[in-house]
């Protein structure tokens, strides 16, 4: 995956702040999402993530900081004036215009022949695979049709950045993941920058370049997905993610202030971290996936006693405790389960996996 | 068995209660109706014979038709000025941050309740002042009162179930918010406009009290013609004009009602 610097901010949030009724529903939030880059907000509901693109959309304005929309401050724009494309939850087509009518309203704004427009509809009619329904009416369509004569008619205008909020949380989850799918696709082939808000963790991985972390108002992490999982650098969004365990440790010593020693459970290991790190008490995020099972009497092993057990087919989680009493959220492929003695187990850590959280 | 017994008398009076109750509702309805087709020229019931005699001398009455065409009018023009104060009134509830305008509706609201003879005496005096008084455009401001609130009941119920997301993908789009509104939410509106515009004209159209009192000596509507007509006599005329009033107003008013569930 490129580093995205040279490329140009479509969007850039700078500190920006949003109250409502004394509470901060965004809290300091600083990003940009670059040309072509597709970047999802997940979050709970109440994270602040559907405020920060009715604020792009200019639906809602912020209390402070800036937002810019192709480096000029968008404070003062309607929008509009805005040039971006939106899908909504509930898709919010007009029921009163057919597919066609849909699809075209955004034209009818921009100083386009006649020509050029029904040549546009067509082409995005196309790119949905919808033109055999250009004159149904938006309640004769399912809810993955409905879906793409949204997308259809906010990727009409030809928009700077695409903005979707939740575009997919109507449909079941077999249908969900075949439109992410879809969704991942057309974005390779159109490029549009997109903004995209969701709570499903599934969605996120599938169509994001980018996935940014939303609690409580504040973006506690934002990394390619692979990046973020790895290293969630916060506590919740650890626990949000991947359910990590959150457990203390020591820092031993830090080399170069890239990697550092860490003593826990009478094991000691080297991980990357970030420059500065001191060395004292730390806390660790270990993602259920983190371990694996190794033979008693292993020298980087250390035991747990097994209180609980669930088969989720492919793998199976059981709920530990160390021998200090420290509860541990472990997931192991069942194959590697059904050999094992479960009566006295013996764990050791994928160090790659495991990272400091603050 | 004790049981059965006791179902059976509740379902049985249930049915007599109910076609009671509809009796009640119709029957002088049913009465005017088979009056006016009686061939007499004095009221009575039942009719010794029967013909078309009184419907032939409402049609060939002068009188009646202009006071017929003074009621559309007024109806009219009273259903068309409610209409558009109320959608701009519901668009301000609803769509903007103007604050003042919940209490404007409640304003509104209380004017429906309040007692018709008391708001005529009211409004007799600032006609006057204003030099409205026996016009039509008096008696339709008059009758505004009541029809402002009714096409705001309707029109409010009718937003509600339109979606703001609508507007602001127009606007996304890039339609001005005026242009949204023009382009989707009152399109989306219109049945609801039908309804309200079929409440408010027949509201106006079956009104006597403020036609009586602020009518003056030239705005003669048809309720206020049938009062008169009885003041000072019994013209058999007036059951084919209730009846026909009635059959009118059955018409519209179903027509009205299925426009509100939305076709």
């Amino acid at each position: 995956m490129m580093a995205p610097i040279h490329r140009d901010a479509i969007v850039s949030f700078e500190s920006v702040s949003k109250e409502y009724s004394g509470s901060l529903a965004v809290e300091d939030v600083s990003f940009s999402v670059y040309e072509g880059e597709f970047v999802t907000l997940l979050g709970p509901s109440g994270s602040g993530k559907t405020t920060l693109l009715k604020m792009v959309a200019g639906f809602i304005k912020a209390d402070s900081g800036t937002l810019l929309l192709d480096r000029r401050n968008a404070a003062s724009l309607e929008p509009r004036q805005r040039d971006i494309g939106m899908v909504f939850q509930d898709y919010a087509l007009f029921p009163h215009m057919n597919v066609y009518e849909n699809v075209r309203y955004g034209l009818r704004f921009r100083k386009l022949s006649r020509d050029t427009v029904r040549d546009r509809v067509e082409e995005m009619l196309s790119l949905v695979g919808l033109s055999d329904y250009r004159d149904r009416k938006p309640n004769q369509l399912s809810g993955g049709q409905m879906q793409r004569v949204a997308l259809a008619r906010a990727l009409a205008i030809q928009p700077r950045i695409l903005l979707m909020d939740e575009p997919l949380g109507a449909l079941d989850r077999e249908m969900r993941i075949r439109m992410a799918e879809e969704l991942r696709r057309m974005h390779e082939r159109v490029g549009v920058a997109v903004l995209h808000v969701t709570h499903d963790q599934e969605e996120a991985l599938i169509v994001a370049d980018r996935i940014g972390v939303m609690h409580q108002g504040g973006l506690v992490a934002m990394d390619e997905p692979r990046e973020i999982f790895r290293n969630p650098k916060s506590v919740f969004a650890a626990r949000f993610l991947s359910r990590a365990n959150i457990v203390d440790a020591a820092v031993l010593q830090v080399y170069d202030s890239v990697s550092a020693a860490i003593g826990w459970q009478g094991l000691s290991f080297h991980i990357d971290c970030s420059p500065g790190q001191p060395t004292g008490d730390c806390r660790l995020a270990v993602p259920p996936w983190a371990f694996k099972i190794v033979p008693a009497g292993n020298p980087n092993a250390f035991a747990v006693r097994v209180r609980e057990m669930t088969f989720l087919g492919e793998v199976t989680q059981f709920l530990c405790e160390t021998a200090d009493g420290v509860e541990l959220l472990v997931r192991l492929s069942t194959a590697e389960v059904h050999e094992a003695s479960l009566s006295a187990l013996y764990l050791s850590l994928v160090e790659g996996l495991v990272s400091i959280v603050k | 068995m004790k049981h059965a017994w006791l179902s059976f008398v509740s379902v049985w009076l249930t049915r007599v209660l109910v076609v009671l109750a509809i009796a009640f509702f119709l029957v002088p309805i049913v009465i005017v109706g088979v009056m006016s087709f009686s061939s007499s020229d004095v009221m009575m019931f039942p009719p010794k014979s029967f013909g078309f005699r009184q419907y032939s001398s409402a049609f060939s009455s002068g009188d009646w038709w202009l006071a017929a065409r003074t009621s559309l009018v007024v109806g009219a023009a009273t259903a068309v000025v409610s209409c558009v104060i109320a959608i701009l009134g519901v668009l301000a509830i609803a769509r903007t941050r103007v604050k003042a305008a919940n209490l404007v509706y409640g304003a509104a609201l209380l004017a429906i309740v309040a007692p018709v003879a008391a708001v005529a005496v009211a409004l007799y005096q600032v006609l006057a002042k204003v030099g409205l008084l026996g016009s039509v455009p008096g008696l339709v401001i008059a009758h505004c009162i009541l029809g402002v609130p009714v096409s705001l009941l309707v029109l409010r119920v009718g937003l509600s179930g339109i979606p703001q997301t609508l507007e602001l993908a127009a606007m996304s789009l890039g339609a001005s918010r005026v242009q949204a509104w023009i382009h989707i939410t009152i399109r989306l509106l219109t049945s609801s406009f039908g309804a309200a515009f079929i409440l408010t004209f027949l509201m106006s159209f079956d009104e006597a009290v403020f036609a009586t009192f602020l009518g003056g000596a030239h705005v003669n509507t048809l309720p206020r013609a049938i009062f008169n007509s009885i003041r000072f006599g019994l013209d058999p005329v007036i059951t084919a004009i209730a009846t026909i009033l009635m059959v009118a107003t059955g018409v519209l008013a179903v027509g009205g009602s299925l426009l509100r569930r939305g076709r």
